[in-house]
């Protein structure tokens, strides 16, 4: 078969497994839609260029760490352009309603307006750890596909996932304290 | 979740925490399932990371929007689309040919043209009389060239037809006084 189309297909491929997978990490690690936009489709150019050097079978680990540099890239030059991270109110739309399992309505309801009060909170934590929580509890990853993807021990990962929820805890519980007393 | 937190027993944090992720193995679970049940603390621990799973869950996943990814595929695969060598088909092969030879039938056309515009010049007596000379002289180098080839065939054809045999003969004869001398 002809090489090119064998590229375009392995591409193609590639892009309808993980577009969403990218575009979901970009959205909650920067915050913003209309960035999450620009580095998803900076990370499939990327993709394409690179395609003849990703073994068959790591373009999973190739995505995610390519994904999670080019996020702390962008994030690094807003900063030196002088942009504060602000997490966007569209970045709710369109996303895939996941209920949580063995909840009552009442609860799901607080989860939902929650949910909101997460997203914000998950722009403060370091991105070591922000990049962690979200392949692990958005994404769905285990510890051993994150750790294998990111080259990190396992260990270090449960850390980052652990103190990552400690520290969501925390910062939720002030802004609910900080609500309160504005209230 | 509440405003202030809740500090649980020692060492029991991690564990609390792995629970409501529903990270926590069986008999781990079981042993800690008790304790929340006699400890206020730690139960309200429980309830905020429970509360914070069910928040996360509720993230859901993003679609990327199809103009991003139509935009991507036009940048990628449209670009190797564009830059490959385009093979013209038979029909635009076949007006190609066509276009080409009315191409050449009027440049033809146009040489031909102005080498008749040549052809009908009128000529001045003085170049009329150049080009008698001229063609004078040209017709006596070409006579000279004539007789020289004439003398040098007559030369060749002496040589075919008398020398060679004369030798050929005083060889064969002279072949066994060679060898037997």
């Amino acid at each position: 078969m002809n090489e090119n189309l064998m590229r375009t297909l392995r591409f193609t491929s590639i892009v309808n497994q993980y577009k969403d997978r990218i575009f979901t990490y970009s959205c909650y690690f920067l915050g913003n839609r209309h960035d999450a936009e620009d580095v998803s489709q900076e990370v499939l150019l990327k993709l394409w260029q690179h395609l003849d050097e990703i073994r068959i079978g790591s373009a999973k680990a190739w995505i995610l760490i390519t994904t999670r540099n080019l996020c702390i890239d962008f994030v690094r030059r807003r900063k030196r352009r002088g942009q504060h991270v602000t997490c966007s109110a569209a970045i709710d739309s369109e996303s895939e309603p996941a209920g949580p399992a063995e909840l009552s309505p009442l609860e799901m309801a607080n989860a939902s307006s929650l949910s909101e009060q997460i997203a914000k909170a998950l722009l403060q934590l370091p991105e070591t750890q922000r990049g962690v929580l979200i392949m692990r509890e958005i994404q769905d990853l285990s510890y051993h596909d994150i750790s294998n993807a990111l080259k990190l021990p396992l260990n270090t990962v449960k850390v980052y996932i652990l103190r990552g929820r400690m520290a969501l805890r925390e910062i939720l519980a002030k802004s609910l304290k900080a609500e309160l007393h504005d209230a | 979740m509440p405003d202030t937190l809740e500090k649980p027993c020692r060492g029991l944090s991690e564990q609390i925490m792995l629970y409501a992720f529903n990270e926590l193995g069986f008999w781990r679970r079981r042993k800690l399932k008790s304790h929340l049940r006699r400890c206020a603390d730690c139960s309200a621990t429980y309830q905020d990371y429970r509360l914070l799973n069910a928040g996360i869950e509720s993230l859901g996943k993003k679609r990327l929007p199809e103009l991003t990814l139509q935009h991507v595929l036009l940048r990628t695969l449209g670009a190797t689309a564009t830059s490959k060598s385009v093979r013209p088909t038979p029909v635009v092969r076949k007006w190609g040919i066509a276009v080409a030879g009315v191409l050449l039938l009027l440049v033809a056309a146009a040489i031909w043209q102005t080498t008749e515009k040549w052809n009908h010049r009128q000529y001045s007596q003085a170049e009329i009389q150049n080009a008698k000379a001229e063609v004078q002289t040209a017709l006596g180098m070409v006579g000279k060239v004539m007789n020289r080839t004439q003398a040098t065939l007559a030369n060749q054809a002496v040589t075919q037809n008398i020398a060679r045999p004369v030798w050929q003969g005083l060889e064969m004869a002279l072949k066994p006084l060679m060898h037997g001398g």
